[in-house]
């Protein structure tokens, strides 16, 4: 891959969540930079790459772009922390994101890159230093997030980075328009998959909600909307809750998945 | 699309279609029409209309929006004895009003910072935003539960939070008859435990403003509202406890399958005569007590709060008036020449008795009750009239309405300073959340002033005074 301009490249997801409105002091990386990295490429011409990516790269089994919590803040690297990023805990089954986050260590290996195969730390970097460490701490709160889809990244330098091929992911929920309270199109695999994709969808509104996410075997709709409004009111009870109830609208659709149209009165 | 056809001023008529037991009944001027998307609104109250029991009309009011089965701004009354209650046709917010208090002081006692200061101290008294309750009190036992519900506004009366004259000044003198603790879960309870006296978020205020104009002066004079004088307006309602009445009462009618054959789930609905109903009844009434000393709390507090920054006597912050927008009440109103015994739904709308009706206190018996219409935190707000319309059994509007999503007000609002923008505006705001803030911006609602030029045109209430914000509390 000689001859052509070389971009310093790396392949990771991108990533929405409820990002704070405010950081403290640090050098913030702009949300639409934001991504969680599976590896580097390091410089390599993309023109070269891309037909190697439209061919045979590694498609995943999900279809649904995974979801997870970002529970706990980092400073990396440990010894001397030059960035602050957040864990990702995966809601969604690791087992399956590692054997994917593998496969694609293994493509790369075939075209001769050299590759990372240390177990992936998944993190989304949010700033870079000079920062206080303490400061980030304290104004930290666990937060959700949810990957939208593959791409290959180029670095712009300046902490921005820009998007030169990638595979979208359908989103585990959408937002759209309700004149009065809050609406989600929920997706899932399964019924499972609805209901907690529809309290993901309520904790990008309200972080700490997923916090009162009930371990059960989900039965249907009904059930659904039931046990969304108990950790509801257990949230309301202890810490209190900007919604008022998820309410009984609607049906299940079965499409290429599971649709379901959440509307939360406010 | 539905059809609509003007049988009077502001007043259009949706025809019966296949299923639908009345016709629906729109209130609305030609430029709200053409402004707002009325479609699945409108496709609400059609559906509506196929409750058994409902009686003359499905009806929408000029502020109708998208609601949980009924649409927001909609009224129903059905046969109290053959007719069916429905949580759906209340809201999960049971007894959700505004109150509006007269201060005997004008604009100039806020000059400065003393407007901050009492703001402020408001803040401090009144608990507002998610999770934010009196957690200094012990919070409310269960004879405290027993006694909201017996006694309605009288208990809060009995914490010395208020004074004997404010009852008549209350819907329905601050008490629903029915209402019986032994129906309430103690999820809710438990949820209300610290929530009495507190705003909580959304749409929920305080607000403290002048009274900019008047428009019916004999009416003004009647109820003692002067132009350039301060007014106080409290909106809130039955906060958790009422949310999970509604929640635990819709979980026990869809496992009943009472939803069965109505056009959407969310109507679901039980006889009124049955022992679902009664029970639902029974606990609504509780949840509607509960908000009244909700909104009598509050505004004890306030008046604290005048006390001590403006040396304001308590008494002094005079109770004109305490409506309800989201319940269902049993009335008799004439149908076809006789009278009859129907439950009202009022969901987003609000009573609207004109002179004569018993319930009134002497003063508005002679006028008309008081109809206090919320508009948004930059505009106004309106003081309106009844006139006891019996084509839609005495309701009038509640509010302006949303003209827009909550998540659209606030991304066009991301990254602009709303608190000082509104400052500019003349409107100081305090809240907890600058999220809820930017979802509540004016431009998120209609323009009051024409909602309520619709609900004059169509003789349901006339005007008296429209109200400027200038210091304003959201959650």
């Amino acid at each position: 891959m000689q001859g052509m301009e070389e971009k310093r490249l790396f392949l990771g997801f991108s990533v929405d969540a409820p990002w704070q409105e405010t950081y403290p002091k640090g050098r913030v990386i702009e949300e639409s930079s934001r991504h969680l990295t599976l590896a580097f490429l390091g410089n390599t011409s993309f023109e070269e790459l891309k037909k190697k990516l439209n061919e045979d790269f590694p498609k995943p089994e999900f279809s649904i772009g995974p979801v997870g919590m970002c529970n706990e803040i980092l400073f990396l690297p440990k010894m001397k922390p030059r960035v602050v990023a957040v864990q990702v805990d995966w809601i969604s089954d690791g087992n399956v994101l590692e054997n994917y986050h593998k496969k694609i260590l293994d493509w790369l290996e075939e075209l001769n890159f050299s590759v990372d195969r240390r177990p992936l730390l998944p993190h989304i970097t949010l700033a870079r230093g000079p920062f206080v460490e303490k400061e980030w701490e304290d104004t930290f709160e666990p937060f959700p997030a949810i990957i939208t889809g593959i791409h290959l990244f180029e670095s712009m330098g300046n902490l921005r980075y820009a998007s030169l091929w990638n595979i979208p992911l359908t989103p585990a929920f959408e937002e759209f328009e309700h004149t009065a309270d809050i609406a989600f199109q929920i997706k899932g695999e399964n019924i499972q998959q609805l209901y907690i994709h529809g309290a993901l969808a309520m904790s990008f509104k309200y972080p700490p909600f997923f916090s009162y996410l009930e371990q059960k075997e989900i039965k249907g709709l009904n059930d659904i909307v039931q046990t969304l409004n108990r950790m509801l009111a257990r949230c309301d009870q202890e810490i209190g809750c900007p919604f008022k109830a998820v309410s009984y609208h609607g049906k299940i659709e079965e499409k290429k998945l599971l649709e379901w149209e959440m509307i939360v009165d406010v | 699309m539905s059809k609509l056809k003007e049988i009077a001023p502001a007043t259009y008529e949706i025809e019966k279609e296949e299923g639908m037991l009345v016709p629906g009944l729109v209130i609305a001027t030609e430029e709200i029409l053409s402004e707002i998307d009325f479609e699945k609104p409108l496709e609400q109250v059609k559906n509506v209309a196929h409750l058994p029991g409902i009686v003359r009309y499905s009806i929408a009011m000029p502020d109708i929006h998208w609601g949980y089965g009924f649409p927001i701004g909609g009224v129903a009354a059905m046969d109290a004895k053959s007719g069916v209650i429905s949580p759906g046709g209340v809201g999960y917010d049971i007894n959700c009003g505004v109150r509006l208090a007269l201060i005997p002081e004008t604009l100039k006692c806020i000059e400065g910072n003393q407007g901050e200061k009492l703001l402020q101290r408001i803040f401090e008294l009144v608990p507002s935003g998610v999770g934010k309750g009196h957690k200094k009190t012990r919070g409310l036992s269960d004879r405290d539960y027993k006694d909201i519900a017996e006694k309605g506004v009288r208990f809060a009366l009995e914490q010395g939070h208020g004074f004997e004259e404010d009852l008549e000044h209350i819907e329905s003198n601050g008490f629903i008859e029915g209402a019986d603790i032994s129906y309430i879960s103690d999820k809710a309870k438990d949820r209300g435990k610290i929530q009495l006296g507190t705003v909580g978020s959304g749409n929920h205020f305080v607000e403290i403003g002048e009274i900019e104009e008047i428009y019916l002066p004999e009416i003004a004079e009647a109820w003692d509202v002067q132009k350039g004088q301060l007014y106080l307006l409290i909106h809130s309602g039955s906060r958790g406890f009422g949310h999970q009445v509604c929640q635990d009462t819709l979980d026990t009618f869809m496992d009943k399958n009472y939803a069965e054959s109505l056009p959407d789930p969310q109507l679901v609905c039980a006889p009124i005569e049955s022992e679902d109903g009664k029970n639902y009844f029974h606990a609504m009434a509780t949840a509607a007590n509960f908000a009244f000393n909700n909104r009598q709390t509050i505004l004890h507090e306030v008046r604290q709060a005048f006390k001590d920054v403006l040396n304001i006597d308590p008494q002094d912050v005079r109770l004109l008036y305490d409506v309800c927008h989201n319940i269902a009440k049993f009335e008799t109103h004439e149908i076809d020449g006789k009278p009859m015994r129907v439950c009202v739904h009022r969901k987003g709308a609000t009573r609207a008795f004109g002179p004569g009706a018993e319930e009134l206190n002497p003063i508005f018996k002679k006028t008309g009750q008081p109809v206090l219409v919320p508009g948004d935190m930059g505009r106004a707000s309106h003081l309106l009239v009844g006139k006891g319309n019996s084509i839609t059994f005495c309701s009038s509007c509640h509010g302006a309405g949303r003209a827009r999503s909550r998540v659209k007000s606030s991304r066009s609002w991301k990254g602009r300073d709303i608190f000082d923008y509104m400052e500019k505006q003349g409107v100081i705001v305090k809240a907890t959340s600058g999220r809820t803030v930017a979802e509540e911006m004016p431009d998120a609602y209609k323009n009051v002033d024409v909602v309520v030029d619709a609900v004059e045109k169509a003789k349901l209430a006339d005007k008296v005074a429209r109200l400027k914000p200038r210091l304003v509390i959201k959650g």
